[in-house]
């Protein structure tokens, strides 16, 4: 007897552990959509938006938000847990998994029909494709990064009361008329004297003598050198552009076409050797050296400050800094511009088809940094859900003004007649518009090429050396990024 | 009181089973099976289930072929080595200057051991800046009074990181080791040391003789302790150098293999996480062992 009621007692709270471990809740969805966002940027106006929905439609939607770094690992649970979401959010290269697991939902899955012609609208470039096929989301907004500088600074330096000539001349400028500029640039900074350089041929000219606004610089770039992934991934993204098309070809590749990254790559580490004897730190110039890689020196915030301030002339980043130049001064992010970074590559580097030199050199790289996905996994009742808020969010006036003011998002359908607070994202339309685009293949490089290879290289060997880089470190450096990409390849 | 644990046993025991098969014996056991497959994160590679997705030994192979687990091999075995003496060296030493003041006993203790509550990751960006600030410009750069090039820019070549890391980690455990010497000196009768002195045994031949065999059950437990923890050390290496310039250790390569790939390859990963839990496992049993035998000795 005794025995019994011990082994019921064991029974009994054997049970209970385990159902205090699963969880066991059986309680209906209290939810009619449940979206899973990794932007973190629009999570408050999303929730927002999310209220009006329910205000106007009855339609609750829960919306759950992870930032970048951790997104994948909390969303590959939350797919897998019970309440899963019903719309999730990726990128086109992370979209790969979601696929492969059966969780992403294609135009053809789709049974609202508005939705579907939506699906179909979006352009080839910005389809979340698989194998090359279909697309399975829509884009959230486009981004795009490349030099940027505050408008007043320019007309300041050279004199002038309007940019248009220069930016003209600039995007149509050489490689060497870039260099010739920056040097140009450099003897302003350091004696206020005025020098002439050519853009596009024609002569400009810096002015004589500082003013309220040009007086504070130290340097011609403010440069994250702490930072792998700024120059890693996006300066990176201009050798790979020259022998990718965008991620897909990345992916489907054989492994020697690597082989041509050779080149550019060696150019690409030239150029920053030439960009880096220009930077700008917060208390005057920084040289290469130990300092260069200093987290508090040369972190993030600390670059974006630096030129923020109106300590340096440009910065090489993406529309994205916007709110970050406005923290510390509004004026100067209402006055940015976006300029396309200059490459020093020939046409014989490019294998890219429909790219040369000319093309790279009026370009800047935009992508699409997210898309909304529906949940294959999902029952019938809550796809539909999912499609409709899917398509209020990208149709409807509501929707739509959220999508330009609340999120401050470039939409992927923006043309001449969409204008935005950020000055970065209005340039970003205007490149889109004249298709002087590049891809972002980075994206998909093999075992994070940009930032535990080519950035790690320039970061451990190139920025902490305060000389000339050799031409045979050069190549050794590029040889190696070369074997790293195809080795990578094989981990797939 | 004894005979009532004695009848509830295994009752009483039932929750710290039951939580064991179900958060470490279970994923442990699912673990090794996934890591001969090409488990992906969120499905596995050509397959609906796990044993359809089987590749044999593949996994191991590219581990084994893989430069960056091999240097990080490498990297945390030099690390374990340093830390290790470092850190027993310094929290023996603090327990023997502990032991013997007599004012402000308490103080020292609680100031010793107050590292240890704080964060490794916290700690580590802390440390961070001490390195790069403090050590490198203010203290010990070209410009300062004292230049000791070894200790500026520690966190920009391996072997400085090495030291870099053990000094962070012995200032953070040696706290807490302390305590455990401390005990462990406490143990020992005065007259065995009475006795010595009596016999002219000098301070030194005291400890080599007395103090050392008699602290072996502590030094049992600090070298197992030290031991694994800088073996799987994550935190520290992750802060301090993000295991940038040859730094990385195996914990930050099982946890990066996850982030460099898409999609994610867990199964090699997961692979490297079973020869990490491996070579753990042999260290620790050969070393319980062989300072097991030395306490009979003693």
């Amino acid at each position: 007897m005794r025995n019994t009621i011990k082994g019921t007692f064991i029974a009994f709270l054997a049970g209970t552990s385990i159902l205090m471990m699963t969880g066991c809740s059986k309680a209906e969805k209290d939810y009619d959509v449940y979206f899973f966002n990794q932007k973190s940027e629009i999570a408050e106006s999303l929730n927002d938006l999310a209220d009006k929905y329910e205000e106007e439609t009855g339609k609750k939607v829960k919306v759950f938000t992870v930032g970048t770094t951790e997104g994948s690992e909390t969303m590959r649970s939350e797919l897998k847990s019970k309440e899963y979401p019903t719309l999730f959010s990726s990128n086109a290269i992370a979209f790969e998994e979601w696929k492969s697991a059966g969780y992403a939902a294609g135009a053809a899955d789709i049974s609202n029909e508005e939705l579907k012609t939506l699906y179909e609208s979006v352009p080839d470039a910005l389809k979340l494709q698989f194998e090359g096929e279909g697309n399975y989301g829509i884009p959230y907004n486009m981004e795009g990064y490349g030099l940027i500088a505050d408008q007043q600074m320019l007309k300041d330096i050279l004199d002038t009361e309007e940019l248009e000539a220069f930016t003209e001349d600039y995007k149509a400028a050489d490689y060497e008329e870039f260099q010739s500029m920056i040097t140009a640039l450099d003897t302003f900074i350091k004696d206020g004297s005025s020098e002439e350089f050519k853009l596009n041929g024609n002569t400009y000219r810096t002015a004589e003598g500082k003013t309220e606004i040009t007086e504070n610089l130290n340097g011609v770039f403010a440069v994250a050198g702490a930072e792998k992934w700024t120059y890693g991934n996006h300066f990176g993204n201009y050798p790979i552009s020259t022998v990718y098309s965008n991620v897909y070809d990345v992916r489907e590749s054989e492994p020697d076409k690597a082989d041509g990254l050779k080149t550019p790559i060696i150019k690409s580490l030239q150029e920053l050797d030439f960009l880096t004897n220009y930077a700008a730190g917060p208390e005057g110039p920084v040289q290469r050296g130990p300092q260069f890689i200093n987290s508090t020196v040369t972190g993030y915030d600390q670059a974006v400050q630096t030129f923020a301030e109106g300590k340096a002339v440009f910065i090489k980043n993406g529309n994205w800094i916007y709110a970050n130049v406005a923290k510390v001064d509004e004026a100067v992010a209402d006055r940015l511009t976006m300029l396309p970074m200059k490459v020093n590559f020939s046409d014989e580097d490019i294998s890219v088809e429909g790219l040369d030199v000319e093309k790279m050199n009026r370009s800047i790289p935009e992508f699409v940094s997210q898309y909304y996905i529906i949940n294959a996994k999902a029952t019938e009742e809550e796809k539909k859900a999912a499609e409709d808020f899917l398509l209020w969010l990208n149709t409807s006036s509501t929707g739509q003004d959220y999508i330009v003011n609340k999120f401050a998002f470039v939409p992927f359908n923006a043309d001449q007649g969409t204008t935005l607070e950020n000055p970065l994202s209005n340039a970003l339309i205007t490149y889109k518009v004249a298709d002087d685009l590049l891809a972002n293949p980075f994206d998909a490089a093999p075992s994070s090429w940009g930032t535990e290879c080519y950035g790690k290289y320039i970061m451990e060997e190139l920025f902490i050396n305060p000389d000339q880089w050799q031409e045979e470190d050069l190549e050794r450096i590029a040889d190696e990024c070369v074997d790293y990409w195809k080795s990578g390849m094989e981990e797939w | 009181m004894e005979k009532y644990y004695k009848k509830w046993f295994k009752v009483l025991s039932l929750p710290a089973i039951i939580l064991f098969v179900v958060v470490i014996l279970i994923p442990f056991v699912m673990g090794v099976a996934y890591s001969f497959t090409a488990w992906r994160g969120s499905y596995f590679k050509g397959s609906e289930h796990w044993y359809g997705a089987l590749v044999g030994l593949k996994n191991y192979v590219k581990v084994f072929n893989s430069q960056k687990f091999i240097s990080a091999f490498l990297y945390t075995v030099k690390f374990t080595v340093v830390a290790v003496i470092v850190k027993n060296v310094v929290s023996l030493a603090l327990a023997l200057m502990v032991r013997r003041i007599g004012k402000g006993k308490g103080l020292f203790r609680t100031l010793f051991f107050f590292p240890n509550l704080l964060g490794g990751l916290a700690m580590g960006f802390i440390w961070s800046f001490i390195f790069q600030n403090v050590f490198s410009l203010m203290l010990f750069g070209e410009n300062s009074p004292i230049h000791i090039p070894f200790l500026t820019n520690m966190l920009q070549d391996p072997n400085k990181a090495v030291f870099a890391m053990a000094i962070m980690a012995t200032w953070q455990t040696a706290g807490y080791l302390m305590l455990i010497y401390l005990n462990g000196l406490n143990n020992i009768p005065e007259d065995l040391y009475e006795a010595a002195s009596i016999d002219g045994a000098t301070a030194v031949q005291q400890f080599r003789h007395i103090t050392v065999p008699m602290l072996m059950p502590a030094f049992t437990i600090v070298f197992f302790l030290t031991l694994s923890s800088s073996f799987k050390m994550l935190d520290e290496n992750l802060a301090l150098t993000n295991g940038d310039f040859g730094t990385r250790m195996l914990s930050l390569q099982i946890l990066l293999t996850t982030r460099e790939n898409t999609p994610p390859n867990y199964g090699m990963a997961q692979a490297q996480a079973v020869i990490f839990f491996i070579l753990i496992a042999v260290v620790s049993i050969a070393q319980v062992i062989i300072t097991k035998r030395k306490e009979i000795e003693a």
